[in-house]
């Protein structure tokens, strides 16, 4: 074949622009022709080398430290908010690849898009069909399909039908959405300043994370129906990783991995958590005992455990967590547990309803208890605390 | 298209497609897994992007790869040929990419062999770690040499990642025209490289 007619084809394959019969053609000569086999592979690398180096011009290096990396596999597209955008998809799986190597490394990373960019799903943007959302512009999801929208900062957001966002500029912020009606579920990049998600009803700082946020319509699903409501909408945050800041009616609140919240005129419907760290004392069935002191005084508090309470053991290895103001912080890994796993004399941090009944989550510290009260009663499995008195209230 | 035989692997075990030479091993270096799949990295995307011909979609599944060859890594599996098996791993992830978007009016079947005649160019046509390396050192010196126009085009395809018909617009061109002028870009470009692989730089 004619090589400048093989390039023709190859340039039409890459670019998804073959008719039927130059891909029936194409597939004959690459089939037929080792040469043709060649030229393909020396075209598509040449094509990566070149994405490569005409990014150099905006390339950034960074020393990449082990941090919170799912090795997971990412969920298909379309299920969840996973893939990451170009800018720190070099960078996670050199993170997680150093997670297995253990050394340090630098990276050369790849360009980030100027524009926000849907990959997928389809989009109005300023009330055209598109595909790039420049800085300012208002989206809203068509069809009965999410939108998956790569914003510039690399991070992602998985847009449900209906939703409506306003693309903020913003000086004081990486990025500022404006959630105007629906929601969708996040999945933010860390670092790079303050990447901002505001509502009629409150507004979200978010630190390094994955989360899902909607706005409620009074009828509770129908986001057309929410526009111009905000008086009797809610908002629901739901946190799967890292931590969100929310502001919402003079309140501030910091919701991490696993919590969700609704906020808004309604409230809040979910009972309040309160936390207690101390000693564990006593399980004794359907309840366990833990001791710690206040103020010099020690006390004990007794809470209702059952099999939907959830434990969690400190491990010996460590990880990365995103801690105030987004900077990375050290802590213990935990693994999943189980009722039979808690034992008297371990330090633990409960978890229980705001009204001190029932216990959500207890955490069993790896550090050694602390030596409080006196020595361990050995016929019951108890610690007898030296000046016991009942608590009421959370801490 | 002509299929590529599959053959088995020295440990028996192959995938559908023919291609994975896998073994479970108790005690490997899982580092060296990480190591090599850092080292042929361009490679991989190659193959990725030679399947899915786009950028984006390309670089979601290379990172989809990059975690499934840690986490392979981390149990210890040790490929007798990492290539073979990354890129088995990584075909996996394509068909699953061409799933997802339902492009299957291209007839599942194309793609199965789409895999097999890219699976044989690799194959055939091994590209060292080392070699991608030097090439793309030279690409970088042979940009240098490209005339303002062509290496504004390229820039804006490229670095920009706009679509031809978009070069266009932004250049006032016609779409034809920006074609015509990438694979001219493309081909000198090419010629250069490899000249300085040869050593007539």
């Amino acid at each position: 074949m004619n090589p400048s007619r093989l390039e023709d084809l190859l340039d039409g394959y890459l670019l998804l622009d073959l008719g039927q019969a130059e891909q029936a053609e194409l597939e004959e000569v690459l089939g037929s022709d080792a040469s043709a086999r060649k030229q393909l592979v020396e075209r598509v690398l040449m094509e990566v080398h070149l994405y490569r180096s005409c990014s150099d011009a905006g390339k950034t290096a960074v020393a990449v430290e082990p941090q919170q990396v799912r090795t997971e596999q990412t969920p298909a597209r379309g299920a969840g908010v996973s893939a990451r955008p170009a800018r720190w998809r070099w960078a996670a799986v050199a993170a997680a690849a150093l997670l297995a190597v253990g050394a340090g490394l630098l990276l050369v990373l790849w360009p980030t898009s100027r524009q926000a960019e849907v990959l997928s799903g389809s989009v109005l943007v300023n009330e055209v069909r598109g595909t790039r959302i420049p800085p300012g512009a208002t989206i809203k999801v068509l069809g009965e399909s999410p939108a998956v929208v790569r914003l510039t900062d690399g991070s992602r957001a998985e847009l449900e039908p209906s939703t409506e966002v306003v693309f903020r500029k913003s000086d004081s912020a990486r990025q500022v959405l404006e959630l105007i009606a629906g929601g969708g579920r996040f999945s933010v990049t860390r670092g790079g300043g303050q990447f901002r998600i505001e509502t009629t009803i409150g507004v979200l700082t978010v630190l390094g994370t994955e989360f899902s946020v909607r706005l409620l319509a009074p009828n509770g699903h129908d986001p057309e129906a929410a526009r111009g409501t905000a008086g009797k909408m809610a908002l629901s945050v739901s946190v799967a990783s890292g931590l969100v800041q929310v502001e919402s009616g003079g309140e501030t609140v910091t919701l991490e991995a696993g919590q969700s919240r609704r906020f808004g005129p309604e409230g809040d419907r979910r009972p309040k958590e309160v936390s207690h760290s101390g000693l564990l004392t006593r399980i004794d069935g359907g309840a366990i005992t833990i001791l710690r002191k206040r103020e010099k005084v020690e006390e004990t508090k007794t809470i209702a455990v059952d099999g939907d309470t959830k434990v969690l053991i400190e491990t010996d290895q460590m990880e990365f967590v995103p801690g105030e103001g987004g900077k990375m912080k050290q802590r213990p890994k935990v693994a999943q547990g189980a009722l039979a796993d808690l034992k008297a004399g371990q330090q633990v941090t409960v978890t229980c309803t705001e009204d001190g009944i029932k216990v959500l989550k207890v955490l069993i510290h790896r550090l050694p208890a602390p030596k409080i009260g006196k020595e361990k009663d050995k016929e019951g499995g108890t610690w007898a605390p030296s000046q016991p008195r009942r608590g009421k209230g959370g801490d | 298209m002509q299929a590529l035989a599959g053959q088995a692997s020295p440990a028996g075990l192959s995938d559908r497609h023919g291609a994975s030479v896998v073994q479970e091993q108790p005690s490997t270096d899982q580092s060296q897994v990480v190591k090599e799949f850092l080292r042929n990295r361009d490679v991989l995307f190659a193959y990725l992007l030679a399947f899915v011909r786009d950028y984006h979609a390309a670089e979601d599944l290379f990172q989809e790869l990059g975690l499934a060859v840690v986490s392979e890594s981390q149990k210890g599996t040790h490929p007798d040929s990492f290539m073979a098996w990354a890129r088995s791993l990584a075909r996996h992830r394509a068909m699953d990419y061409f799933r997802r978007q339902a492009r299957r009016q291209e007839g599942q079947q194309n793609i199965q062999q789409l895999g097999e005649v890219l699976d044989r160019a690799f194959d055939e046509n091994p590209v060292a770690a080392e070699e991608s390396q030097e090439r793309l050192r030279h690409l970088r010196e042979c940009l240098k040499r490209l005339g303002q126009r062509a290496r504004e085009i390229v820039d804006l395809r490229y670095k920009e990642h706009l679509t031809l018909r978009e070069i266009a617009a932004a250049i006032s061109w016609q779409e034809g025209s920006v074609k015509v002028a990438l694979a001219k870009a493309r081909r000198a470009l090419a010629e250069c490289v490899g000249r300085k692989l040869r050593g007539q730089a």
